[in-house]
């Protein structure tokens, strides 16, 4: 929690449900501002479902939740349309959130100036991992929910997906990230929530 | 602070250059009108008085059938391209709403000025000024429902619906509509019709839209 008490993510007995099935059970879950938390977990524990919730784009069964402030749901090479360019796309969301003059310098640190102008259906699936990461930082959400944001980069990407996380702090966001490669994000993480089965479990921080 | 106006023209702006990077809508639309208006003048025979009187119903039957997969730009395409959660994020919904609505409005007037003109090239038909004017307002009002149902068939990925749900919305359209643009009625009534639809349509879509983007 904050100095004031403010958290940037509320979660509170959360749960998801898809029919009969179980996505999550129901959770409490609060993040300050300006920390990072990994939800780590095998295929199917409900990691998406949680940060969906999260972010508000899938409605939770039962439970509340609050987040004073924009949320954002982004998996891996989402963000784009396949027929914008990186550019446009980036500079799209810019505007949306009033921050055009951040659109080139996201270009430019996640390496993607030179490739700023071609399609996205003609870039890599780590290229438009990056592109991901781009959106997510001129988004200047409350909470970004990143899901598997270093799926498809290189060693290089996973660095820079890092500084993404790193520099969404600095501007005050609270970040959830599921991921099952915590060696880099591990590094900028303030905690960590593991799911099982849908059952939130004791961190193994 | 970014204004609403301002995001929705954002967004109108960004359908517009999706159309001018993929032409879906141009692809997909232009064809089935010059199709579907061939293909109604060879259905309905050589004598011209038929295919006068029938010009204007033809023209909006195009239209109103154009809107079907014009509705996958609302949200289907979104989601399938990994957009629809950051935009309802990213904007408000009336932002998305309206920009969605201009967006559709250009493209199903786009659709009708085309049929109108190949009807008119074809059938040796004519329109009226209340004419273009309904063609404006039912493409206005087509669009909102689209948008709508574009929506909802975008939450629940059961694209199959669509027809069945879209078409019987846009009927006052094709009715009003076509007698607006029919030559010798008096459009008056009809223009006014159009207009209560756009206003029934757009509330109906600015109401609803905010529960249907919610998860």
């Amino acid at each position: 929690m904050s100095a004031d008490g403010a958290m940037s993510l509320s979660l509170e007995c959360v749960s998801c449900c898809f029919g009969p099935t179980v996505a999550l059970a129901p959770l409490t879950l609060r993040m300050s501002p300006g920390t990072v938390c990994l939800v780590t977990g095998a295929n199917g524990s409900g990691k998406t479902s949680l940060l969906r919730v999260a972010a508000g784009v899938t409605r939770p069964t039962t439970g509340s939740r609050r987040v004073p402030g924009m949320a954002v749901y982004l998996r891996s090479g989402d963000g784009a349309r396949a027929f914008q360019t990186p550019r446009q796309a980036i500079r799209f969301v810019g505007g949306m959130r009033d921050s055009p003059g951040s659109v080139e310098e996201a270009l430019a640190l996640l390496g993607l100036s030179d490739i700023a102008d071609r399609r996205v259906r003609e870039l890599s699936a780590g290229q438009r991992a990056r592109v991901t990461l781009a959106v997510a930082l001129v988004c200047r959400p409350a909470l970004a929910c990143l899901d598997e944001p270093t799926a498809h980069l290189d060693a290089e990407g996973s660095v820079l997906a890092g500084e993404v996380l790193s520099r969404l702090v600095g501007d005050g966001a609270a970040v959830l990230v599921a991921t099952h490669d915590d060696r880099v994000l591990g590094k900028v993480a303030d905690s960590r929530v593991h799911l099982r089965d849908g059952v939130l479990q004791a961190a193994p921080w | 602070m970014v204004s609403v106006v301002s995001r929705a023209t954002r967004v109108a702006l960004r359908e517009m250059a999706l159309e001018a990077g993929a032409r879906e809508a141009a692809t997909v639309v232009a064809p089935f009108v010059v199709a579907t208006v061939v293909l109604a003048g060879l259905g309905l025979g050589p004598r011209p008085d038929v295919l006068r009187s029938a010009a204007p119903g033809v023209s909006w039957l195009v239209v109103v059938f154009a809107a079907v997969p014009l509705a996958r730009s609302v949200a289907a395409a979104e989601r399938e391209e990994g957009c629809w959660d950051l935009l309802r994020g990213l904007a408000p919904a009336s932002a998305l709403l309206w920009g969605k609505v201009a967006a559709l409005w250009v493209w199903l007037a786009a659709a009708w000025a085309v049929a109108t003109l190949l009807t008119a090239a074809l059938f040796n038909a004519s329109t009226t000024a209340m004419g273009a004017l309904g063609g404006g307002l039912g493409a206005l009002g087509l669009a909102g429902v689209t948008v709508l149902f574009g929506a909802i068939i975008g939450a629940q990925r059961r694209s199959g619906m669509l027809a069945v749900l879209l078409l019987p919305a846009g009927l006052p359209a094709l009715l009003a509509g076509t007698q607006a643009s029919t030559p010798g009625v008096d459009a008056g009534a009809w223009i006014a019709l159009l207009v209560a639809y756009d206003l029934i349509t757009l509330a109906v879509a600015w109401a609803a839209f905010p529960v249907l983007l919610e998860g």
